[in-house]
């Protein structure tokens, strides 16, 4: 409860938002969005949208032009257009898909953001591709569809041969893509939305560690039905009551703390959702 | 003039009869019953009923006096007759009777028979059991309520606790997806005969199936007669109408009848197909009457991920004696075909006003095991079929249609994606009034349809065509009065084919390593 009402206490008084969004941004975006989809409370909505708005003018422009961290907006931005038919929304959605048409491929054909390191790479990967997924679903006829289940085909190889010292937070963000991207996918491109649940599931499965967002996947699986509730729910469950203290003591938001803040958030509206079912 | 019993039970039978001519005769015969004059028709396929459980009758028929031998036959035997209204049902067209005549058939013993007497009966999902009769009386009709809150749903897969394996219930367009259950619902069930003069409607229009068709509502819509993993089921005599989606949909399933049926739904609504076997062996479909808004049967086996699983194609389908109307394709094959269909016989059909004759429609991706073969059409007539024959490799309808490697006309590697097109052959054939295009066949350049054959055909054109597109390709036109088109095939036989009034080249063969005009190779 004490957790509730942090977040009430943060959703109204937000002050944080500012125009140059950080990766950081999205998880808490996220969170309110799923929040909201549980809890109906408009005040993640608003918060969602205040946010936004720091990133995109009245016509839709985004106010930093090719800046990676737009992507952050993405699912925001889907979520506002089926909320309020604002045409802003959508002209963002479409300035935001010119941008990543120009994004460099690699020699695999799979996004290059220059970064080398596999687990940054991963962090923008992880933004990016629900937003292309989502886009080709609702607006693209779904004709990239290859494309994107292409790269994370690749991504998956890459993950395959790190290092364990690399590993938990590398397949978290590979996770994280999985999840958003199988949340949007059309299942009447079955293979395709098949793939992702295999991913997503094999990965689940294998992961020994606990973190917050694991835990997120564990529940979001299981209101999916991409994991059986009965065998899996239980130990998401219990990943997430080990970061009670956490949760409790999260003291005031900072760029440092934000990620933990927004995971907390989306692990917490799929707890709920959980409990809605039951 | 002879005819032979092709199907019987206690209370009726079913003739056919025999060199007669196709679907409908142009002079009524009449059938004799013991001597008295019992009944008149002018089908080939034709349901006599109003018999009395094991007992002996004599039939012959005759027509301007020439009368065809007499048959004796004996009906079968019935234990138990299951009166709907004993059980509660009003069929005042007002209460939901769902429950009365489930009760009904969950009661039915073997060899019992449920009966629907005339009514109109309000149901959402009846479901099916094994050794089953359900009669629908002459005058009784099903007629299903349009709130999708009231239908169950089937789940399209659910996961095994060890998960190991999944179990199939609901399907949509070939893929395992959630959907209400079908109004009349088999599974798992075998020894079942659906039959008598009643109606099944599914009342669906655009108020509410067919609003927002595309879009699935809670689940993907129903269909009007769903039968999953069933066999030995006979459907006869009876008439379905206005359904949500697929009219007929065995899935799966084994050993099917469809005889004297009549399907129809408007001519604009959507995807109203009306009968596709999806992975189903030995079925027979004779006598039926189509008139509907999409393919009238659409033979499948699979989109992509069923087929690949568990690779059971359609075999072994025959189809006599139908008359086809109004639908998009007479007979299609696909496009969901990715386990293959084989052994295909259309035998003395009538083709009238669809857009296309054949249909055959796939596409890369569908994988290695789409194969289609031994494909026959024999003895049909076409009227105002728009395009008779279309082979299409590169069909683009469904969400995942338009892409490039589905619209390349480059020769790409042959892979485990690509499907394959063997032996088709067109034997007997008149179609008049074609509209656009005599035959459309293009098959992949890196995998060659293997043959087709086409012998004593006569294609001759409207004399005011609409114009339209032969086929859902990317990159053709609409336009009229076309001859044949062949692109991408090995051998192409024809002999004695005659195209008649055409625009431009009667024959027109790209890319054909073996072309044959009436017994002479040509270079």
């Amino acid at each position: 409860m004490k957790f509730d009402l942090y977040l009430e206490n943060y959703i109204k008084n937000a002050s944080d938002k500012q125009e140059n969004l950080s990766f950081e941004d999205g998880y808490v975006l996220s969170g309110a969005i799923q929040l909201y989809l549980v809890n109906g409370n408009n005040e993640y909505k608003e918060f969602v949208k205040s946010y936004v708005e720091c990133g995109i003018s009245n016509d839709g422009k985004l106010i930093h032009d090719k800046e990676i961290n737009n992507f952050v907006l993405g699912k925001s931005l889907f979520f506002l257009l089926e909320q309020t038919g604002e045409e802003k929304y959508k002209n963002a959605i479409e300035n935001l898909m010119l941008q990543l048409e120009t994004i460099e491929r690699d020699q695999d054909n799979v996004f290059s953001f220059g970064e080398d390191q596999l687990e940054s790479f991963l962090e923008i990967f992880s933004i990016l591709l629900p937003f292309y997924t989502e886009y080709e679903t609702k607006i693209g006829k779904k004709e990239k569809y290859n494309d994107i289940i292409g790269q994370f085909k690749r991504v998956r190889e890459r993950i395959k041969e790190i290092s364990v010292s690399q590993a938990l937070l590398v397949k978290e963000f590979y996770l994280l893509a999985l999840l958003e991207s199988y949340q949007v996918i059309s299942e009447q491109i079955f293979e395709h939305y098949k793939l992702l649940e295999d991913y997503i599931k094999e990965l689940l499965k294998e992961e020994k560690d606990n973190s917050i967002i694991i835990a997120y996947g564990i529940l979001k699986s299981c209101n999916s039905k991409a994991l059986l509730k009965e065998k899996y729910q239980d130990r998401g469950i219990e990943i997430l009551d080990s970061q009670n203290e956490l949760k409790e003591n999260l003291g005031e938001v900072t760029p440092e703390n934000k990620k933990m803040l927004g995971t907390l958030m989306m692990a917490y509206a799929q707890l709920l959702m959980l409990r809605n079912e039951e | 003039m002879d005819f032979k019993i092709i199907f019987q039970s206690a209370r009726s039978i079913v003739i056919e009869l025999i060199d007669a001519g196709i679907y409908q005769l142009e002079e009524a015969y009449n059938i004799y019953l013991d001597e008295k004059l019992y009944l008149t028709s002018d089908k080939v396929v034709q349901t006599i009923d109003g018999f009395k459980p094991d007992t002996t009758y004599h039939l012959y028929i005759e027509q301007n006096g020439e009368k065809s031998n007499s048959i004796s036959f004996h009906t079968d035997k019935e234990s138990y007759t299951l009166n709907v209204k004993d059980f509660g049902a009003k069929g005042d067209g007002m209460r939901d009777d769902t429950g009365s005549i489930q009760a009904a058939i969950y009661a039915c013993p073997k060899d019992g028979r449920v009966l629907v007497p005339k009514g109109i009966y309000k149901i959402s999902t009846l479901f099916l059991k094994s050794d089953l009769r359900l009669e629908l009386a002459e005058g009784a009709t099903l007629s299903a309520i349009t709130d999708r809150e009231k239908y169950p749903i089937f789940p399209g897969r659910i996961e095994s606790y060890d998960e190991k394996s999944e179990y199939y219930l609901g399907t949509w367009e070939g893929n395992p997806l959630d959907m209400f259950t079908g109004i009349i619902t088999g599974l798992n069930v075998s020894n079942v005969m659906i039959y008598g003069k009643g109606t099944i409607d599914g009342n669906a229009s655009t108020d509410n199936w067919w609003h927002n068709p595309k879009t699935r509502n809670i689940a993907w819509r129903p269909r009007l007669i769903f039968m999953n993993n069933c066999e030995n089921m006979i459907v006869q005599g009876i008439s379905v109408k206005n359904s949500p989606s697929w009219n007929i949909h065995p899935f799966f399933s084994r050993n099917l009848k469809f005889i004297d049926l009549t399907v129809t739904n408007p001519k604009d609504s959507p995807n109203t197909d009306g009968l596709d076997p999806e992975s189903c062996d030995n079925v027979e479909i004779v006598g039926v009457y189509f008139s509907l808004g999409d393919d009238c049967i659409a033979v499948k086996s699979g989109k992509i991920y069923m087929g690949a699983k568990y690779r059971v194609p359609s075999s072994n389908i025959n189809i006599r004696q139908c008359c086809m109307r109004d639908g998009h394709g007479s007979v299609t094959l696909g496009s969901e075909m990715a386990a293959g269909i084989n052994k295909l016989t259309v035998k003395d059909c009538l083709f009238i006003n669809t857009d296309r004759g054949l249909r055959i429609k796939t596409r890369r991706g569908r994988g290695k095991d789409a194969i289609i073969d031994d494909v026959v059409f024999e003895n049909i007539k076409m009227d105002h079929v728009m395009t008779p024959f279309v082979i299409n490799s590169f069909y683009f309808c469904d969400p995942d249609g338009k892409t490039e490697y589905v619209r390349s006309k480059e020769k790409l590697p042959v892979d485990e994606r690509t499907p394959y097109i063997k032996k088709l052959k067109f034997k007997n054939i008149d179609c008049k009034n074609a509209h656009v295009a005599g035959v459309f066949a293009y098959g992949l350049p890196e995998q060659k349809i293997d043959k087709i054959e086409m012998e004593n055909i006569k294609i001759s054109y409207a004399d005011a065509p609409n114009a339209d597109v032969p086929a859902m390709m990317e990159g053709i036109s609409p336009y009229t009065k076309q001859g044949i088109y062949v692109n991408n095939i090995k051998t192409f036989e024809i002999n004695n084919v005659l195209v008649e009034g055409c625009q431009g080249e009667a024959i027109i063969a790209e890319n054909v390593d073996e072309l044959i005009i009436d017994g002479k190779k040509k270079e």
